[in-house]
This record gives C-alpha cells, structure tokens and sequence, in this order.
C-alpha cells in the first residue's frame, strides 16, 4: 500500500473517531430519546466504516465481520427500543404476526418517547433538562480521557483510538446515571458498548484477539438482548411508567 | 502435566457436569415438583465429591497444576476457588428443597407469582456451572465472557419472587453489573494489547491465556509497551470485575440483589459470586505485578479499594432503622467482608495472601449460614403475612433458629473461636508485619486504625440488628411453627466448620500455602514467610 494510501486511511480513522465522539456528546445532551437513538445509530456507522477501513489496512475478513454485527445492529436498534416501549400484552385471539408488529411499532412508539421527553416533567432537575450542563460535564470527561491517555500512553501508535474508547466509555456511563427514563439509560449503556467496539477495531492487531473479541461480544448482545427484550419490558409493565424515579421502591 | 485430555480434564468434567446436565434436565422435569430440587443436591453433592478429588489430584501432582483443552488451565488458586464455589452450592442448592415453590398456597393468597420452578432450577443449575468454570478457564477473553453469564444467568433468579421489588432489583444488578463489565473488557483488550511476545511456542489464542502470558513473563519472553497501560487497564479491570466482586464505590447492586433473590441465591450470590470476580481480579494482580516488576502499583489499589469498601460498609450497616432490612445488612457485611479480603492480597506478602485466602472461605461459609437460617426465619414469618420489617421475637419462636442466627452474626462480626476472627487476625498481624518490615510506616498504621474503628463499629451496628429480631415479642403465638430438624441440622454443619475453622486450617492448609506461593509471583519484597 502506498504512502498516499496509507495517508488517506489514517485521515479517514481519525474522522471516524471524531465523529463517535461527536455523536457521544450530542447523545448525552440531548434530551429526546429519538435524538439519542440517532445520535446512536449514526455512531455505530461511523464505526463500520472504520472497521472496514481496517479491514481493508489489515486485508483482515474479521474486521469485515464486526462491521456486518454493527450494521445489523444500526437496523434494528429502533425497532428493539419499541418493543420495549410498546408492551400492552397479547390481545385474545391476536396472532402473533399482529402482536409482534405493534410490539416493534416505531411511530407508536415515538409518541410515548415524546411524552416522556424531561422537557413534559415538571420536577425534571436542571442538569437533565438543560443540554448545555451534559454537554459541559461530557465535554469535560472527554478532555479527561485525553488526559488520562497522554498520561498513560503518550507516544502510542493508536493514541487517538485509545483517547476516543475512553471518552466513549465514559461519556455512556453519564448517560446511564443522568438518563431520566429507563430507555435513556440503555442507550447510555449502548454508547459505551461502542466504547469497546472502537478499542477492539483500533487497539487490536493480532488476529486471534479480535476473534476471541467477537465471541465475547456475542455474549455482550446476549445481556443486551436480555435486558431489552425480558428485564425492561417486564419492568415497565409492572410499574406502568419508563421513568427512573418510579422505579425506585427499594430506596431506603 | 500438559496434554489435550488427562485424569485431571476427566476430574473436572465430573465437577462442571452434573449441574450442567441437571439443569437441562429441569427443563424437562414436572412442573411443580420437589424432585428438582433433590436433583439439583443431588448434582451438587457429586460436583462437591469431584472438587475434594480435583484437591487431591492437584496436590499430587509435582507442578501443582494442568492443562486441558487449550482453554482450560487448573492450579491450586483454581482449586481453592472452585472448592469453595461448591461448598456454598452443597449446602443452598439443600435449601431449594424448603423454598416456597410455585405450587405453595400460601404465595399465591399472597398475591405472589413465583417465578417457574423448572426455569428456578435451570437457571441455579447453570449459574453453579458457570461459577465452577470461572476458576477452570485459562483464556481472559472467555473468562470475561463467562463472568457476563453468570450475569445473564443471575439476574432472574434475583428475580424469582416476580414483584416489583425482586425486578426492580434485579434491573439494578444487571444494569450496574453490565455497565461494570464494559470496562473490565476495555480493560482485557489494553492489557493483552499492552504485550509483545518474542515468539514463545503455543499454539493459537495462547498469547490471550494468563498461565501463558504469567509464564512468559516471569521467563522475560514479553515486553509490556509501557507501563501507563498496563496501569491504565489493571484500573479498569478492578473497576469492572469489582463490580461483579462487590466493591465500593460499584457495590450497589449488592443490597437490593441480595436482599431480594430467595436466600440459597443470596447465599450464592453473597458467598459464591463476588469471590469468583475476586479470582479473576487476582489472576490481572499476578500479571500486573509481573508486568510492573516491583512497581506496588496494584498491591496499593487492591489496598485503597479494600479500605474504602471496608469503611464504607460500616455506615449502612449501622444504620438501624427498621427500613434497613436484615438481609439488606447482611449485604453490606458482603461490602465490609470484600473489603477485608481485598486489603489483605493489596498488604502484599504471603502471611496476607494465607489470611486473605483463608477468610475468603470462611466469609462465604458464614454467609451461607446467615443467609439460609435468615430464610428460615423469613418463610416461618411471611406464612402469617408479616413483613420483613416487623420481624421480632425470632428467640421466643423458634430458639434454635434464633441460636444459630446469633451465633453465625457473631462468627461474622469477628468473634474469637470462629474463623473469621482467625482470618483476620492473620491479616490484621499481617499488615503489623508490613509495618515493621516498610519503611513508610505511617499509611499502613493508618490503613490498620481505620481497619479496626470499622470493625468495632459493624460489630456494635450487626449486635443492634440482631437484637431487634431476636429478642422481644413474636407476632406469632408460640408452637405455631415447628423448626425442621433437617434444616437445623445442615445449618449446625456449616457453624461447626466455623468453629473448626477458628482453631485449623487443617485440611486446605497445603492448598492455600500453594495459592500462596501462586499469588508471591512478581512481588519484589520478601513474600513467602
């Protein structure tokens, strides 16, 4: 591969991270969760291309098969998150064919997603209503993963896929404890899975870990099929409500 | 001895099958039938029987260790731990035969929809399997993988009771434990990235297995890129695999699980699990260590974590009010025991290791008593519709039950005769003898106040609860619950090798000064006393 060549893929990498990072601030400040889920779907593009990208340095088929898990993934997100929304249970004499297809509803789906939007609570506090404070708060933790990575690992060769799944993983984990409903803070849980996926596409060079990688990462869909499709549904149905706050009766 | 299949593949096989098949054979059995449970001690007895030849086995063996399957690699550490995962599971799994089943009139007047028996008995059946494979596995990828499944595997059964306090916890536990578990990911990729091998023979995946890399480096076969990133992932694997283990500041999940799942799971959970995320977190100490030569960089972390779980605990557990129900504390002592356990591998030295081990034994052993006699007392209560919270009089209404639970809170606070006092009185004079020995004495004299100012205080804090259930008036009239001599008897089992644990280490004495020595690789000071 030629110099230009090479030139052109490292350009293309680091375009990519930035545009995970940017998708990871604009999910955790805003405050609709269709935002969220966009802002989510548009970085696990931009993560397939890097991992074709990859592949294409490498000339590694595996790295080809991690994009084809996040592709499969940018489809059916949406319809996953409906089906955690729409949980009326199964009419008498409803076929299943019926059942499943206003369970994965999407338009239904959105105009809960827009009821319960922090903007339509009254007691929503500041920090979650506000896009600006997030965005502050995020954008700092972003700067503290720079920190931490040019602290631990100044002169590596993939430095800024090190600082990225590090600002990944920490900018999901804001999402998850200042999400305001249930499904928020799912996405903040997918945010800092592409965290991994960014590390395993950048970091990894060696063939066999990436495969070792990809196993466990159809362990890591297994919890997150299992949280979307049992745990949450069947929370949301009890307590009839995806707020976080209403969740809470074991609060001592 | 190295090879593809030997006794010891077949020794442990006999471990891992017998919950494994049991647990697909529930899928099949009756719906509303004790029979599973009998089936499920019934594997648990044998996986038991398998574990104490696997100890055998091992000890004969002149490098204490083997392998099998390319995945698999089991030395002394690992027979420790997956002995100690079935001891708990021998006697909970005994307990599944006394849980309110779905079939019990009593839950349904109740309101209560249990969750399905044969779905209960598959799911602790593979959630045993998954905990004994933990300490088999040789591949850090896979181990990762199946720390998730036990997660997978737990959280309904947390969620057995089907109300909205048993799913509410176990959405916290899977949310928390998943959130956990990204970073201890992150944290494998950074650490097996972090490696270059000069060219060691092994076959495929080798270089992702820890024996292959802890042999490469203690042969000098592997260069760390640097030693940021070994920092850097060693953090984020303590931050993750802690999690699972209970540690603070990610231990919240541990109240509201263990306080919800029925109690053989709590007794798991409690006694079983967070020592299996410990095994792992030890194995990333031994390579770290390695990797850092000399640098005390994860012995202090591991000491930093434990003090601050320790110190931690001690508020929740003195909180007092009649909300903080007992099983709720006896999940905080989880929070201060983890603790314990974590600040003596983060002194360093192998009097603390031999403490450390130990007390990780006797802390799963007296939880599996507080657990299952608390389950008792729970049952006995909840027939007559009284809550958790108006629990009372325990002593009045069922006196051996109330003996046993003051003499297991007593183990568990430290008492001398039992073995916890033993454990950590030879962590305690371990960390004496890191002061005498270091010369920047004035942290470790601070570490050992703190140490003994929370444990005064949780013994004071555990006394009050106790005396809150144990004493006064029972709302039931007396001789209205029959104490089942079955249930006692098993449960006198596990006090007396409390008991005996306070004099003796004696048989597992050689066992753990082998883990020891496991544990001694790559500290630069004098370990091995």
């Amino acid at each position: 591969m030629s110099i230009t060549n090479i030139n052109l893929i490292n350009i293309g990498t680091d375009i990519v991270v930035v545009c995970a990072i940017a998708t990871a601030l604009y999910n955790a400040s805003t405050r609709r969760l269709q935002g969220k889920i966009n802002g989510y779907r548009l970085q696990i593009l931009a993560l397939a291309l890097l991992a074709v990208i990859k592949g294409i340095q490498q000339a590694d088929l595996w790295f080809l098969g991690v994009a084809f898990i996040l592709i499969i993934q940018f489809i059916i997100i949406e319809r996953l998150v409906a089906g955690v929304t729409n949980v009326e249970p199964r009419r008498p004499g409803q076929s299943f064919r019926s059942f499943l297809g206003e369970r994965l509803d999407i338009v239904k789906a959105r105009s809960v997603w827009l009821e319960t939007s922090p903007e339509n609570r009254a007691n929503a506090n500041i920090v979650r209503a506000n896009p600006l404070t997030p965005l502050t708060i995020s954008g700092a933790l972003v700067i503290g993963a720079y920190f931490v990575a040019s602290q631990v690992a100044p002169r590596a060769e993939n430095f800024n896929g090190l600082v990225a799944s590090l600002a990944l993983l920490l900018v999901g984990l804001f999402i998850m404890i200042n999400a305001y409903d249930t499904l928020a803070q799912m996405m903040g849980l997918l945010v800092m899975e592409n965290g991994l996926f960014l590390a395993a596409v950048i970091v990894i060079n060696d063939a066999n870990l990436l495969l070792a990688f990809l196993v466990s990462m159809f362990a890591w869909y297994l919890l997150t099929l299992i949280i979307l499709v049992l745990f949450l549904p069947r929370l949301r149905q009890s307590s009839r409500s995806i707020y976080i706050e209403d969740q809470k009766t074991l609060k001592e | 001895m190295n090879g593809v299949f030997n006794e010891g593949a077949l020794i442990s096989l006999g471990i891992v099958l017998p919950p494994l098949l049991t647990a697909i054979a529930s899928l099949f059995g009756k719906r509303q039938s004790r029979r599973q449970s009998i089936l499920t001690f019934i594997a648990s007895v044998l996986s038991f029987g398998f574990s104490v030849v696997l100890v055998l086995y091992i000890l004969s063996q002149p490098s204490h260790s083997f392998h099998f399957l390319l995945l698999f690699y089991i030395d002394a550490l690992s027979t420790y731990f997956i002995l100690l995962v079935n001891i708990v599971a021998l006697f909970a799994s005994y307990f599944t035969i006394f849980m309110p089943r779905q079939d019990d009139e009593t839950q349904v007047e109740q309101g209560g929809a249990l969750g399905s028996s044969r779905f209960f008995h598959f799911q602790f059946n593979l959630f045993h399997a998954s905990m004994l494979l933990v300490p088999m596995v040789d591949n850090l990828v896979l181990l990762w993988v199946l720390i998730t499944f036990t997660t997978v595997i737990s959280a309904p059964l947390i969620d057995y009771r089907r109300d909205r306090r048993a799913q509410e916890a176990a959405w916290k536990y899977i949310m928390i434990s998943s959130s956990g578990i990204v970073f201890a990911l992150l944290g494998t990729i950074f650490l097996t990235s972090a490696f270059q091998f000069k060219g060691i023979p092994g076959g495929p995946y080798t270089n992702i297995n820890w024996s292959y890399i802890t042999q490469a480096l203690n042969a000098g076969l592997v260069t760390p890129i640097g030693q940021g990133i070994i920092k850097l992932s060693f953090l984020l694997l303590l931050l993750g695999y802690g999690t699972k283990a209970g540690l603070f500041p990610m231990h919240t999940w541990l109240p509201d699980g263990h306080g919800e799942a029925p109690s053989p799971v709590s007794a798991l959970l409690s006694g079983v699990l967070l020592k299996c995320a410990l095994y792992v977190i030890l194995r990333y100490y031994i390579i770290t260590n390695l990797a850092l030569a000399g640098d005390p960089f994860a012995s202090n972390i591991l000491l930093i974590f434990g003090l601050l779980s320790l110190a931690m605990a001690t508020p929740f557990i003195l909180n007092t009010k009649k909300e903080n129900r007992f099983k709720r504390v006896l999940a905080y002592h989880s929070l201060e025991h983890m603790g314990i356990i974590t600040f003596g591998f983060g002194l360093g030295s192998g009097l603390a290791f031999f403490g450390a081990l130990f007390h990780a034994l006797n802390h799963a052993l007296n939880k599996a008593l507080m657990f299952l006699t608390y389950g008792n007392v729970q049952a006995a209560y909840a027939k007559e519709q009284i809550p958790d919270e108006e629990i009372r009089g325990v002593f009045q209404l069922m006196p051996v039950t109330g003996v046993l639970l003051t003499l297991g809170g007593l183990a568990l606070v430290g008492m001398p005769l039992f073995s916890v006092f033993f454990s950590e009185f030879i962590i305690l004079w371990a960390a004496f003898q890191k002061v005498v020995m270091s010369g920047d004495s004035f942290w470790i004299i601070s570490a050992v106040c703190l140490f003994l100012t929370s444990v005064a205080l949780i013994f004071a804090g555990l006394v009050v609860h106790l005396g809150r259930i144990l004493l006064g008036k029972s709302p039931i009239s007396q001789g209205k619950v029959r104490e089942d001599p079955l249930q006692l008897a098993s449960l006198g089992a596990l006090l007396l090798l409390l008991i005996i644990g306070g004099f003796t280490t004696f048989p597992l004495t050689t066992l753990i000064q082998q883990s020891m020595h496991i544990l001694c690789q790559g500290i630069q000071e004098v370990c091995l006393p």
